[in-house]
């Protein structure tokens, strides 16, 4: 193969979103081409189009010349087209070897597990991607599961090679490892596509960008463009990337776990960490280190098997979302659908709901609507809420309108201590900067802030400190322009 | 003791079949209730703004099916529809008529929407709504005080007894995990034995018939229009339609239970009690319910008869659902299947179908409601499923 075109390609999805607006793109063997984009701007649909997942309503996949009938998955890898999804398919109770040749075993039925196994490691040793291939995929690391899942769409004769924001669930060193076997297919002359919206990433492994807004095909710049330029290119006017100024402002105490033990899996195992007022205090690690268990004991939903909590110098005996909001700590919880909004209750409710009484919204038992409904007015307008009234559901919001109605509720209050969990996650470029500002502000104000992200810019951008989790215990702390030494405390590699 | 003609439930068994083979009820509780709560659940948790085309259209098709099934039986659909429709609404009687069959089902049907709007699912509102009749019938029958009070004694001791009766299950909910529609739905089976031990044992009344002694007239609740049985039930009815209003919307308790049945975590990061939100409202639930069953005793029955109708506690399911759990939606639904109820006497009498044909087109109207979104969703889910691969770009 010399090279993928995709021509003309048109895809609408109801209500009247427009995800490919007449996209014409080539992909070349021997490079990598990083497609770039906000949420939402069509990167993953285009791609999915390209590996016969989904069907455009206009448009044409052709190869060398010929255009290809793409009706599935299984079409498009017989072209030898293959994308790894931001999900990962593969079957967690099945060898690594089994999940690779899975529905490719040849024509018999019985599988004979040795040499199964046998042949699935050679080949990974032919395109220099070492597995174990007679693991379980359970066991395995989120970055070894990734490669498993190359593997297998090489073993299945990819030329081309889409991968589908392949970093966002790796650390640092597992990215690094994965940028390596990118370019070394490349120069095997695989064709690899390459989707992210994370701007850093690109110089390192990109040969050719494109940038896509709005389903459109906006620009095509070389990997050395300055990033604010990229960034302009994606959201479709200037940037402004909000920074942290001056040094912390004062040495009092707001929030201090010592020794903090709490069930799970994982837990926490003996977390000790120290938040001062005036800080925003970053808590970096990679997905399922233990940062939920931190996030909900600290909002009082969890309750500590060992250590002590304190907050603001008091230690409550057992906590509770209301024990911590009264004595000021407020959560942007990580799962913001779940913990964060009633999406099918009205903007109104969902910003008054958590401080009902605190607010002196409850009379008697009696709600005071009017009362509610002014302080939500003020708040949209405040906190720059977009929506059609405060009637609308918050589910019909944007994701970055739905996080503005948490933090307009959750900081309006001006408490003490917020923990923001994964703030931005899912936001694109614009909202996150506007929840950054926000953050900053707070800080600002001489109030405490705990970050935990799993988003290593988002922490070194705005931390004054890192703490990093490894399996449920901090692993090391770090000042944020640390970088590489809080990469290797997030894989648990002594710093 | 029966519980009436057929019982529509959604999916799944009639319950009557269950209390005939206790041992396959066992083994078969479980599946029907399963997918009659996910079924439920599909139904009223999500909320949107044409609920009132669904549930007329559902409306729309229980009489289609309905016509079809006359015509299979050699019955004209018109002379059916228009016997029931004249022993509803064709008189200042049969309009009265309506006004009786609907009194005491708004009033359960109140019930049963409160507990879906918290996301709790009642299924016994019968059961609650035997033992709210039983406990007005023994003090209204046995405990003699002045007009006023003696109703308002009866009054009290329904939705104390209805309200324990769902407390039951409510505890068992938040202290076990136990599953409400089943525990509410079997408890219902124990009220109408406890009903029949009631009236042929120890709260009987002297005479050959089993039923509680007959009520005096400072225990009936007063009549409005002389020659029906019209009574002040339906003022009642019609009094709680705001006061339920107000609880849900103008009241915190109202928002709790509301966001605890949209969304329970953030309900519980908000600090309400998902657990003492989920017993209170099973209770308030039963409370309600009973008091329908003294407004059955007191405004149409006299006393508490062995083999009690309990059917209302099914059809305030339905009404509940094409009423989306709103007040006032409620009110002309159970205004509708009230209708229904009154004119299905005339019906039989006219062309011969007999009652149950009623609870038939509750059935599919029941399974209109529930499946035809559950259809549209599934179709648009196929569409979603796209539109988040676009979502995900």
């Amino acid at each position: 193969m010399r090279e993928l075109q995709l021509v003309g390609i048109d895809k609408r999805f109801p209500p009247g979103v427009r995800a490919c607006a007449d996209v014409t793109l080539t992909i070349r063997a021997g490079e990598v081409l990083a497609v770039l984009g906000e949420n939402g701007a069509g990167k993953t649909t285009l791609m999915r189009i390209a590996a016969g997942v989904t069907r455009p309503d206009r448009g044409s996949v052709v190869k060398d010349g010929s255009r290809l009938a793409l009706g599935s998955p299984r079409d498009a890898i017989s072209h030898g087209i293959g994308m790894v999804h931001q999900h990962f398919m593969l079957i967690p109770r099945l060898s690594v070897a089994e999940n690779v040749v899975l529905g490719f075993e040849g024509g018999s039925r019985l599988l004979d597990r040795s040499t199964l196994r046998r042949s699935v490691e050679s080949f990974s040793e032919q395109v220099g991607l070492r597995v174990d291939a007679g693991r379980l995929v359970e066991e395995l690391a989120v970055g070894e599961q990734q490669r498993v899942e190359i593997l297998r769409a090489l073993y299945r004769g990819a030329e081309v090679l889409i991968l589908d924001e392949p970093t966002a669930v790796l650390t640092p060193t597992e990215t690094d490892g994965l940028f390596r076997v990118v370019r070394e297919m490349a120069s095997a002359g695989k064709a690899i596509v390459f989707i992210s919206h994370k701007l850093h990433e690109i110089s390192q492994v990109a040969d050719r960008v494109v940038i896509l807004r709005n389903g459109e095909l906006v620009a095509e710049r070389p990997p050395t463009t300055p990033l604010g330029e990229l960034a302009a290119l994606m959201v479709g006017r200037p940037v402004e990337v909000p920074t942290r100024s001056g040094t912390a402002a004062s040495e009092s105490v707001a929030l201090e776990l010592a020794g903090a033990c709490s069930h799970g899996a994982p837990g926490l195992d003996s977390v000790s960490m120290v938040v001062g007022r005036g800080e925003i205090v970053g808590v970096a690690g990679v997905d399922g280190n233990g940062q939920v268990a931190l996030e909900e004991v600290l909002a009082g939903i969890r309750q500590l098997s060992g250590g002590t909590l304190s907050l603001v110098g008091e230690a409550p005996e057992r906590t509770s979302p209301t024990t911590m909001r009264r004595l000021g700590l407020v959560r942007i919880p990580s799962e913001r659908h779940r913990d964060g909004i009633v999406a099918p209750a009205s903007v109104w409710e969902n910003l008054v709901m958590f401080d009902l009484h605190r607010l002196g919204f409850a009379r008697g038992g009696a709600l005071r609507v009017r009362a509610a409904r002014r302080r939500a007015e003020q708040l949209v307008e405040e906190y720059g809420i977009r929506c059609g009234s405060i009637d609308q559901s918050v589910g019909e919001l944007s994701g970055g309108n739905q996080q503005k109605v948490v933090i307009a509720r959750e900081l309006a209050a001006d408490p003490s201590v917020v923990v923001a969990a994964q703030p931005t996650r899912g936001l694109d470029v614009g909202a996150t900067a506007g929840v950054h500002r926000a953050l900053l502000e707070h800080r600002e104000r001489g109030r405490a802030v705990v970050l935990i992200s799993a988003d290593l810019d988002e922490i070194c951008q705005l931390s004054d400190r890192v703490y990093v989790m490894y399996e449920g215990r901090v692993s090391g702390t770090a000042a944020p322009s640390e970088r590489e030494r809080i990469g290797r405390l997030m894989a648990g590699v002594a710093a | 003791m029966s519980l009436g003609g057929g019982i529509s439930v959604p999916g799944g068994d009639p319950p009557g079949e269950a209390v005939a083979s206790p041992q396959a009820s066992v083994a078969a509780a479980p599946e029907p209730a399963r997918s009659l709560s996910a079924l439920v659940r599909a139904a009223l948790v999500e909320r949107n703004g044409s609920r009132v085309v669904l549930s007329a259209i559902a409306a729309v098709v229980a009489f289609a099916l309905g016509a079809v099934a006359l015509v299979a039986n050699g019955i004209s659909p018109w002379a059916a529809y228009s016997a029931l429709f004249s022993g509803s609404f064709g008189s200042a009687q049969s309009l009265a008529s309506t006004a009786v069959q609907t009194a005491p089902l708004l009033v359960a049907s109140l019930a049963v929407g409160i507990s879906f709007r918290a996301g709790v699912f009642n299924i016994g509102a019968g059961g609650q709504l035997g033992v709210g009749a039983l406990a007005a019938g023994i003090v209204g029958g046995y405990v003699h005080l002045g007009t006023g009070v003696e109703l308002l004694a009866m009054a009290a001791a329904s939705l104390v007894a209805g309200g324990l009766w769902a407390a039951v299950p409510g505890l068992l909910k938040a202290y076990t995990g136990a599953n409400e529609v089943i525990t509410t739905l079997m408890l219902t089976y124990v009220a109408a034995d406890l009903i029949d031990y009631a009236v042929t044992g120890p709260a009987k009344a002297s005479g050959a018939i089993n039923q509680t002694p007959q009520l005096a007239g400072s225990a009936l609740l007063p009549t409005l229009v002389g020659n029906t049985q019209l009574t002040a039930a339906i003022l009642v009815g019609i009094a709680l339609v705001p006061l339920v209003w107000l609880l849900l919307f103008r009241t915190t308790y109202g928002m709790r239970l509301r966001m605890v049945g949209l969304n329970p975590g953030t309900a519980a990061a908000a600090g309400f009690s998902v657990r003492r939100v989920g017993v209170s409202v099973l209770a308030l639930s039963g409370a309600l319910a009973g008091l329908a069953g003294m407004l059955e005793v007191s405004g149409v029955l006299g006393s508490v008869p062995q083999n009690m109708s309990l059917q209302v506690g099914y059809t305030a399911i339905v009404v509940a659902l094409l009423g989306n759990n709103g007040p006032a939606g409620i009110l002309l639904a159970s205004v509708f299947l009230g209708a229904l109820t009154a004119g299905s006497t005339t019906m039989q009498s006219a062309v011969g179908v007999s009652g149950p044909f009623v609870v038939f087109l509750e059935g599919i109207m029941i399974g209109s409601v529930v499946g035809m979104p559950a259809i549209a969703r599934g179709l648009a889910r196929r569409r979603r499923g796209e539109a988040r691969a676009a979502g995900a770009r």
